[in-house]
């Protein structure tokens, strides 16, 4: 410790010389969330600006997207962040108003280059509040680019459509290829079984596609998107467009539901196009690249394609959702003006030219769009596809952009939530949005009555609570007991224990009592927090219904998966111990599931469930869906009531259970540390007790399970403390849906702290977590006698 | 007639115990087996066939392109990766079984309250930790280093220590009573006895705290910015879109990260029985 620590004065010292002398590199550190392909053109890119630039180095960090934001937030609540960061729409609002972004004006305004009306209009102004631009656009895609197949629109004698085309709810067969739902009608084909062999529609993901259609038809989701105090997500006119889309796919079989996407191809929708299985795809401009890389005129997949605008509703209505982002500065950055050249040339020129020659992006800058993006003639071969890019200028200019409000992105989530119960056909739209309303609404409610009394926190109180508390602890432990002689070998404990009670005080006690602390706090993790007392608790308990919900789903997977994951690692364990050969490999076996990367893992059992083409449901239902090979069907159906294929984990009734037999996937530890206590009971009792004629039932009970039982309450007891702290499998695989049914306890504290963020909410919850663990614990160890004796607790 | 029945019981027996075991094996590889076979196959071919069919060739074109990728490299995510592991393992092997030995063997004030902290300590999700502990290590200055992930592990983890105080407790004290009267110290007790009968004990220790180390996501996604101090586990992110997921390469690297946790297992799973046989010997 001591070492390390000089090591990083020394250090820190050395840095300071360095930094201080003149004439030296300026170091900018760049977040991207780029994917590989994107990475590698902004990488080049950056090696660009630094030659043009040899005064500036940049440091570029790349976290990838799924969790570019939650790290983005704890490095501005430690103010570590980078210089300049890529910023979405939806999320720039949450960093504008902690305050940590710096105006761009006076560098836009010197810069002469930089001509603010060549943008699309709305651009600029979607990125600014209170006259102030946070951020300076970079690319922008409209989510109702229609990717379609002309060779299939030929086989089905169908003109291809024009962009003047509409919707509406019936089809109107006088319009032909100007109607949608003709259009659909016409493109989908059955076979003589009455299955669909091509679908003539598949959204990216259903929900753009119900977005696209309720706001074009005029629905809107809150009475004012900047200021919501009311949101509408069960208005008719939301809900007409949701029910349409899952009839479209259910009824009338136009889309194709999720069960049969996971059948035909196994990755995505894109896939079903690819191979011709759909005809029309509607995603945004991101899918280019991977499409002109799979379909290149020499392959044998290739057939004649373009991009369509999405139709506009039958009385012009045109709002398609469309998404922008861009660069912004970090207010902390110290070298602003280093950091605006960076932002000026990853956003000018040069980097659009490169990234959108990759069909990567559309250029924010409408005069870079039409110059680079809309095809010339001039453009090499590779760069045609797709010809009708001018879709995408009309679409940008008619497109409706994401609400600012920066509480949006928790409230739709509330929406996002609920949605696969209506794509899976177990719920009405109706049904649907009323719970994502109440919801969103009460969440929206608590923001907009802030508590009243706003104390502010104060760090240093806090962090003297904190080492008052641990001193008392310390107390308490040291605390002398009446009636017992002194203990003799305390020093050499306390050396002994001296490397676990410094981790512990300052690297685990600390944080918990500050996280104890922060638990009577309203605090977003930026700007300062506000004292509030109990307030967070009664809420808790009071208010939030998901609690409650969070809490039953914990309790029911622990009370079910604790018990039988130790009853088969106990089995496995004691088969393993028969002397027979080969059992060094199955060990091998059994434990590789703890060694697998997660995030692999996590996907591969999403691929094993799979409602048709996953490897559980081959074993159930055979190759084509009929059979019965392995006689299992009979107690499916005598479990679930029903004959149909089961999507395990998209239906309610099943996905707790699913995930429950995922969890015995990894018990490899409780194996290993069931067959290492079997290993050491010393042969020698064993062949005492065979020499007294004691049966193979009694020698296990009386020899066997006395040996395992301090194990077997190891791994129970460990098993409910992790079993309550479940997180990532459940964030993996089914976001805690469907219908909340798989929202774990530390799955809904994890939202509430870094997608609400309500940190100060989300330490409550901890702790009344933390309580109900320790109760349990306390109480197995008190009043078990069996555990007791083995404890040997006084 | 006799020994037939005893030798066909013995059969039977055997075969009913590979019966099981092989039924396990099915539950336990079978997520392998799907792991492999997308990590040949091309991305049209796991699009059309279905997820449990062969590959149509063996070629090794994904592990070539994850290994030849110019945004990851993998080489040195390896190294990183090891360098934390091994030392986490060092630190986290030393100074729990210290701490283990503390608590299985001597009287000392305040045993049973640090005992009901340690139990304690395992009950706090550990993400409402992160925030703080991650403030704490920048006023350290340790925000981008190993440290953050190091030192921790050093101090020992309650779930370790737990672990080796069972297994200590199991030790005969008479072995130590008859060292102490032979005037073995503290040191010579841990060493020459405490330390060789609980090897089974430690190695699952080391194992526990290398696979978690190697395994670990959040924290090295937190504390590591620079792409040249990346872990293997954030190199495989690379793979993982918010559109989609490439699941050749991703499946390919996810081999390639486990690859070496399967040869550390096969060598200290030997260690393992070595260790277990001397408990048996007795």
């Amino acid at each position: 410790m001591n070492k390390l620590f000089y090591k990083t004065c020394l250090l820190s010292i050395f840095f300071f010389l360095i930094c201080s002398i003149p004439f030296s590199k300026t170091t900018l550190r760049l977040a991207l969330w780029d994917g590989s392909q994107g990475l590698q053109i902004i990488m080049e890119c950056v090696k660009e600006f630094e030659k043009q630039n040899p005064d500036i180095e940049v440091k570029i960090e790349k976290p990838g997207y799924s969790v570019y934001y939650q790290k983005l937030l704890m490095q501005c609540a430690a103010g570590v962040e980078p210089d300049v960061v890529v910023l979405g729409l939806k999320q720039y609002r949450q960093f504008v108003s902690k305050n940590v972004l710096a105006p761009l004006n006076k560098f836009i305004h010197k810069d002469q280059e930089n001509d603010l009306n060549d943008y699309y209009p709305g651009v600029i102004e979607q990125f600014s509040y209170n006259q102030n631009i946070y951020v300076m656009p970079r690319d922008i895609t409209s989510f109702g680019v229609v990717y379609y197949n002309k060779d299939l629109f030929k086989k089905a004698n169908i003109p291809i459509p024009h962009k003047t085309w509409s919707w509406d709810y019936k089809i109107r067969p006088d319009l032909k290829e100007k109607d949608f739902l003709w259009v659909l009608d016409n493109l989908t084909k059955f076979n003589q079984k009455g299955e669909v062999i091509q679908w003539s529609l598949a959204p990216w993901q259903y929900h753009f596609l119900a977005d696209a259609l309720a706001l074009s038809a005029g629905g809107d989701y809150a009475d004012n998107y900047r200021n919501p105090t009311k949101v509408t997500f069960n208005h008719p006119d939301i809900i007409k467009p949701y029910q349409f889309v899952s009839d479209l796919c259910h009824k009338k079989k136009y889309i194709p539901c999720n069960q049969t996407v996971s059948n035909i191809a196994q990755t995505t929708r894109r896939e079903l196009w690819l191979n011709q299985k759909v005809a029309l795809y509607m995603s945004g401009n991101w899918d280019i690249p991977v499409i002109r890389k799979r379909l290149n005129k020499n392959s044998k997949d290739w057939f004649e394609w373009d991009v369509i605008n999405f139709p506009s509703y039958k009385d012009g209505g045109n709002r398609i959702p469309a998404d922008a982002c861009g660069y912004a500065m970090m207010k902390s950055s110290q070298h602003p003006q280093e950091a605006w050249r960076l932002i000026n040339f990853l956003s000018g020129k040069f980097t659009m030219k490169k990234t959108t020659a990759a069909g990567l992006t559309q250029p924010a800058n409408r005069k870079l769009a039409l110059e680079y993006w809309i095809p010339k003639k001039d453009f090499p071969k590779e760069e045609q596809y797709p010809q009708n890019r001018i879709c995408t200028d009309d679409l940008i200019l008619n497109g409706f952009f994401e609400p600012r409000s920066e509480y949006w992105p928790r409230m739709s989530t509330f929406l996002t939530e609920e949605l696969p119960l209506l794509w899976n056909n177990q719920a009405s739209a109706n049904n649907v949005l009323n719970i994502a309303n109440t919801n969103a609404q009460k969440y929206l409610d608590r923001i907009n009555n802030p508590a009243s009394n706003s104390v502010l926190f104060n760090w240093n109180i806090a962090l003297s609570i904190t080492a008052i508390l641990i001193m008392i602890l310390a107390v308490w432990v040291l605390w002398p007991k009446k009636n017992t002689l002194p203990s003799k070998n305390n020093k050499l404990a306390y050396i002994l224990l001296s490397p676990w009670l410094i981790g512990i005080i300052c690297l685990t006690l600390g944080p918990v009592i500050i996280s104890l602390i922060l638990s009577g706090t309203e605090w977003d993790m930026i700007l300062p927090a506000k004292w509030l007392g109990l307030q967070n608790y009664v809420e808790a308990f009071t208010q939030d219904d998901l609690f409650f919900n969070a809490l039953m789903v914990s309790t029911l997977y622990t009370i079910v998966s604790v018990p039988i994951g130790v009853f088969i690692s106990l089995l496995i364990a004691l088969l393993l111990n028969i002397p027979v050969k080969g059992t060094k490999l199955f060990r091998l076996f059994f434990y590789l599931p703890c060694m697998a990367s997660s995030v692999a893992t996590s996907l591969i059992w999403r691929k094993m469930f799979q409602v048709q083409g996953g490897l559980i449901n081959l074993f159930i239902y055979g190759k084509t869906g009929n059979e019965n090979p392995l006689g299992l069907r009979g107690i499916v159906e005598l479990f679930l009531g029903t004959s149909e294929t089961i999507d395990w984990l998209g239906t309610k009734n099943t996905a707790l259970g699913t995930l429950t037999f995922i969890s015995f996937w990894s018990l490899g530890v409780c194996i290993i540390i069931f067959l290492a206590r079997l290993q050491s009971l010393p042969k020698s009792r064993m062949e005492a007790a065979i020499i007294e004629g004691a049966g193979k039932w009694k020698r296990f009970y009386s020899i066997t399970l006395p040996h395992l039982s301090p194990t077997i309450w190891f791994c129970l007891i460990t098993g409910v403390i992790a079993s309550f702290q479940v997180f990532t499998k459940a964030y993996v695989l089914t976001e805690g849906g469907p219908g909340h049914a798989t929202e774990f306890y530390v799955l809904h504290l994890y939202k509430e702290a870094f997608i609400s963020l309500r940190m100060g909410y989300a330490c409550a919850l901890a702790w009344i977590l933390f309580g109900i663990i320790f109760l349990l614990t306390y109480i197995q160890i008190k009043k078990n006698r069996w555990i007791n004796a083995e404890m040997e607790m006084k | 007639m006799n020994s037939k029945w005893i030798h066909a019981k013995r059969i039977l027996k055997k075969s009913l115990t590979y019966f099981f075991l092989c039924i396990a094996t099915i539950f336990f590889l079978g997520p392998y087996y799907i792991m492999i076979t997308i990590s040949f196959k091309s991305p049209q071919e796991i699009a059309l066939n279905p997820s449990w069919s062969l590959p149509e060739s063996f070629s090794l074109q994904n592990y070539m392109e994850v290994f030849s990728d110019p945004s990851v490299n993998f080489i040195l995510c390896f190294w990183n990766t090891l360098v934390i592991a091994s030392l986490s393992m060092i630190g986290n092997v030393f100074s729990s079984s210290l701490a283990a030995y503390a608590f299985a063997r001597l009287e000392f004030r305040g045993k049973n309250k640090l005992f009901l902290i340690l139990l304690s300590t395992m009950m706090i999700p550990s993400i409402v930790l992160s925030l703080p502990s991650f403030v704490l290590f920048k006023h350290l200055g340790w925000i981008n280093t190993f440290y953050p992930l190091i030192v921790p592990q050093m101090c020992g983890s309650a779930f370790s220590i737990f672990l080796l105080r069972q297994f200590f407790r199991n030790i005969p004290k008479e072995y130590e009573e008859a060292a102490m009267i032979d005037g073995a110290n503290f040191v010579n007790i841990f060493i020459k006895i405490i330390l060789p009968t609980s090897k089974p004990a430690l190695v699952t220790v080391a194992l526990l705290t290398i696979v978690a180390t190697w395994k670990d996501f959040f924290n090295p996604l937190i504390y590591l910015n620079d792409p040249n101090k990346q872990t293997l586990e954030i190199a495989l992110r690379t793979y993982q879109y918010f559109h989609y997921e490439q699941w050749n390469l991703l499946m390919a690297g996810a081999v390639i990260v486990m690859l070496p946790l399967i040869v550390f297992f096969i060598f200290a799973q030997n260690y393992f029985l070595k260790g277990l046989s001397i408990t048996n010997h007795k």
